[in-house]
């Protein structure tokens, strides 16, 4: 089992400011323990972390926790420095984050149009000039024609894209994306995964990434978290993951 | 992420206020029935076994089990042949078929009348419990296939599928299909149990003593209001008792969720489509044209009264009906919405039972405890305006409005909100840019629904209209004591033209407000 000694976690907080940093943190779901005493850093600014497990091991709630969508029962939570969660109080909403987040189902509004779901960050926040930004946005994602198609009229591929350009147009500092290339077939895949990929380099943004395919986290990732009912069964980069003799890695690699 | 929203209390409060507006009176008038040595019952315990009351209480209970029965029996066959067997002209029948439980029931029972003079059908056969049964049984027909429909499109083909793999369709709708649409066909029964159990319209045109006309003569002509509190609490009681084994299908089934639909739908070829179909035309022919042409005949066909004149001594109480609808349907729907926010975003579960209770609890009961609640010196401010009948309307027909809201409410994936929650946008303007609108179908169902239930409401309005209002419904139905048969079907059938008028509107409003390209895909 891997886990930081917490004395070093603190020093290390000292030192420089890791993107995110989860302190003994424990999450319940009706009586359940979903997280249980989790303590972790990333500290790869432009990095892509991928969260690996089972079903049911606790990915999207860790997510979930890191957008301030979920309250935790223990611990604090830490992004670039800055205490955002502590016990079960959200210190900085998920609003004032600055994070992206990409759902599973995408979440597009079905009631607005590409160019209106892509707006929709930027006008309600009263930004002068948005109008120009989400043009610029859509171009750069290729999905100019598109602009005016409600969300159900797009291919699986295309509205991967709008939710890409949705959370992007934002600009934030750290993208959560929650297992978003699920519903999407091999072709497909490839080329959101090279798109993604282009998206860290170019745009300088960190990236957690929740799947359940390991072959993906071991392609795309600088570093990967294994979650197995509840706690961290390993953390470090995929090219050290195949030398560990931790066991359950072991078994959930030859799976 | 509602559960941060500050108005939270605010919400608690405006339900908690409106429920007390509900439930108190109905709670001072079972307690006070009850409670206490000189109470009600005690002393109408000897009352309670006359045998007037025991055949009234009988009366009711034959009434309603037979309604209940032949409704869901007619119903479940017919919402199979129009949904699985998918018959021809099934939209257009389906709707024709829903015709009889949106017209009043007063309208429907004088169109029969009418039928049964012209037929030369003896009076003591009109006037008589078999009369009453038929009448009913084709007004909540339809409701009883309307739910049944609903659950049949919830069954997903692959759930047949397996079963065909195995064996005959014959024996899979029995060994499944039924099984799954229990819930169904027992939340329709208890419904219309319910109802009928309430109906006072068409036992008291038919002059059939039950339990709800007797409370009505002793309340209003006796002024017995003791005995009739006491006969109120066995009416209510028999509901609740119905209801209670009934309250996890009733409050679980998605009876009014019309955009439900199972992912993949599985119809059946029949053999022959002809014989069924000729069977329900025959059935909406008898159930639904014949009253109508009946009742148009008899309008026209004697001298006196010209249709003319009907429609401009009916317009004040048109105009008064239609504003008062659309105030009941505006403050139910509006308070449906929060009660179906705090049930849905909270989990206030426990806000569903209550308005369940109230729901159960027939409507000359709700009016009967209304009255004696608000006509006291304090609250007479309540009683001698419309606010009483707007009260009655919301604790008859809100458990109806948070069902469809809530429904809804429930279908919005919560990563919608979140999505927006997480791109910085404010509780409040969630609610008005992605919620509110995903609701909007739903928030026009329950206004559209409740805006006619509204309309022919007569049950409580009858005992408590204040002065200087006239309702459509209680000008027709005190004039069928004394007034020329022609003259009631006249008016009748503007009632009947003056529901249709407003379905017609408000289907038109609907495809007008929600013709957006994004439904499209649903």
């Amino acid at each position: 089992m891997y886990a930081f000694c917490e004395k070093n976690v603190i020093q290390s907080a000292m030192e420089r400011e890791p993107v995110i940093q989860f302190l003994n943190c424990t999450k319940l779901f009706g009586g359940k323990t979903i997280l249980h005493d989790i303590s972790f850093e990333v500290n790869e600014e432009n990095g892509f972390t991928t969260v690996l497990g089972k079903s049911g091991s606790g990915k999207t709630t860790l997510l979930r926790l890191i957008a301030g969508l979920e309250k935790l029962n223990e611990g604090s939570i830490y992004i670039n420095g800055k205490k955002v969660s502590e016990g079960n109080k959200i210190i900085v909403p998920p609003h004032d984050r600055n994070i992206g987040f990409i759902f599973q189902d995408l979440a597009l509004w079905p009631h607005f149009t590409v160019y209106q779901n892509i707006e929709f960050g930027l006008k309600q926040k009263k930004i002068q000039g948005y109008k120009s930004v989400v043009m610029q946005t859509i171009n750069e994602f290729g999905i100019t024609d598109l602009k005016n198609n409600f969300t159900h009229q797009l291919s699986g591929g295309q509205q991967q894209l709008v939710a890409l350009a949705r959370s992007m147009v934002l600009q934030p500092k750290l993208l959560l994306m929650d297992e978003p290339l699920a519903n999407l077939d091999v072709k497909l895949k490839t080329q959101m995964r090279k798109l993604i990929k282009q998206l860290v380099k170019e745009k300088k943004i960190s990236i957690f990434y929740v799947t359940h395919d390991h072959k993906e986290a071991m392609e795309m990732s600088d570093k990967m978290i294994v979650l197995h009912e509840g706690v961290i069964a390993y953390y470090g980069t995929p090219e050290q993951s195949i030398y560990s003799d931790n066991i359950f890695l072991k078994e959930f690699i030859e799976v | 992420m509602g559960k941060t929203i500050n108005g939270k209390t605010l919400l608690l409060l405006i339900a908690g206020l409106f429920l007390a507006a509900v439930v108190l009176p109905l709670a001072v008038l079972l307690v006070g029935a009850i409670a206490g040595e000189g109470s009600a019952v005690t002393k109408n315990i000897t009352s309670i076994f006359h045998k007037d009351l025991v055949q009234s209480i009988g009366n009711s209970l034959i009434i309603s089990t037979a309604v209940s029965v032949l409704s869901v029996l007619i119903g479940c066959c017919l919402a199979f042949l129009f949904v699985k067997a998918a018959l021809p002209f099934s939209t257009s029948l389906r709707l024709l078929l829903l015709l009889p439980l949106l017209l009043p029931s007063y309208v429907i029972c004088v169109a029969w009348n009418d039928v049964w003079f012209f037929a030369g059908v003896r009076k003591n056969l009109i006037y008589s419990l078999p009369a009453v049964v038929f009448i009913l049984t084709t007004i909540y027909t339809p409701l009883a296939a309307f739910i049944i429909q609903a659950s049949l499109k919830n069954i997903t083909a692959g759930v047949e599928e397996a079963g065909m793999m195995i064996t005959s369709y014959k024996k899979v709708f029995f060994k499944i299909v039924l099984p799954l649409l229990r819930p169904a066909l027992f939340s329709s029964f208890t419904l219309i149990f319910i109802l009928s159990l309430s109906e006072f319209a068409v036992p008291s045109f038919l002059a059939v003593p039950v339990l709800v006309t007797e409370i009505f003569t002793q309340f209003s002509a006796f002024y017995n209001y003791s005995l009739a509190a006491t006969q109120s609490l066995i009416l209510t009681a028999i509901c609740l008792l119905l209801l209670f084994p009934e309250r996890k299908y009733l409050t679980k089934e998605h009876f009014f969720a019309f955009d439900k639909k199972a992912f993949r739908f599985r119809t059946i070829e029949l053999r022959n489509k002809n014989v069924p179909l000729i069977l329900a035309i025959l059935y909406i022919i008898l159930t639904v044209v014949v009253p109508v042409a009946f009742l148009t005949t008899q309008t026209f066909s004697r001298a006196g009264t010209s249709f003319l004149e009907i429609v401009i001594m009916l317009l004040p109480s048109l105009k008064d009906s239609l504003l008062i609808a659309i105030a009941g349907a505006l403050i139910v729907t509006l308070m449906g919405l929060i009660f179906s926010w705090l049930m849905v975003q909270f989990k206030f579960r426990f806000l569903q039972t209550m308005l369940l209770f109230v729901f159960a609890v027939p409507a000359i009961v709700t009016g009967v405890s209304l009255i004696l609640f608000y006509n006291t010196p304090l609250l007479n401010f309540i009683y001698s305006s419309i606010l009483i009948i707007l009260i009655a309307f919301a604790a008859r027909f809100l458990y109806i409005s948070v069902k469809i809201i809530s429904d809804s409410l429930q279908l919005i994936p919560v990563s919608y909100t979140d999505a927006a929650c997480v791109m910085g946008a404010r509780p409040f303007y969630i609610f008005r840019k992605i919620t509110l609108p995903l609701l909007g179908e739903a928030l026009f169902t329950s206004f559209f629904i409740i805006l006619i239930f509204c309309l022919n409401e007569l049950s409580t309005v009858i005992m408590m209209y204040p002065p200087g209002t006239s309702l459509l419904p209680i000008t027709i139905f005190t004039r069928t004591a004394n007034a020329p048969q022609h003259l009631v079907s006249g008016m009748s059938l503007i009632a009947l033209l003056f529901t249709i008028v407003i379905l017609v509107c408000m289907l038109f409003a609907k495809k007008m407000l929600f013709n957006q390209q994004w439904r499209e895909s649903r």
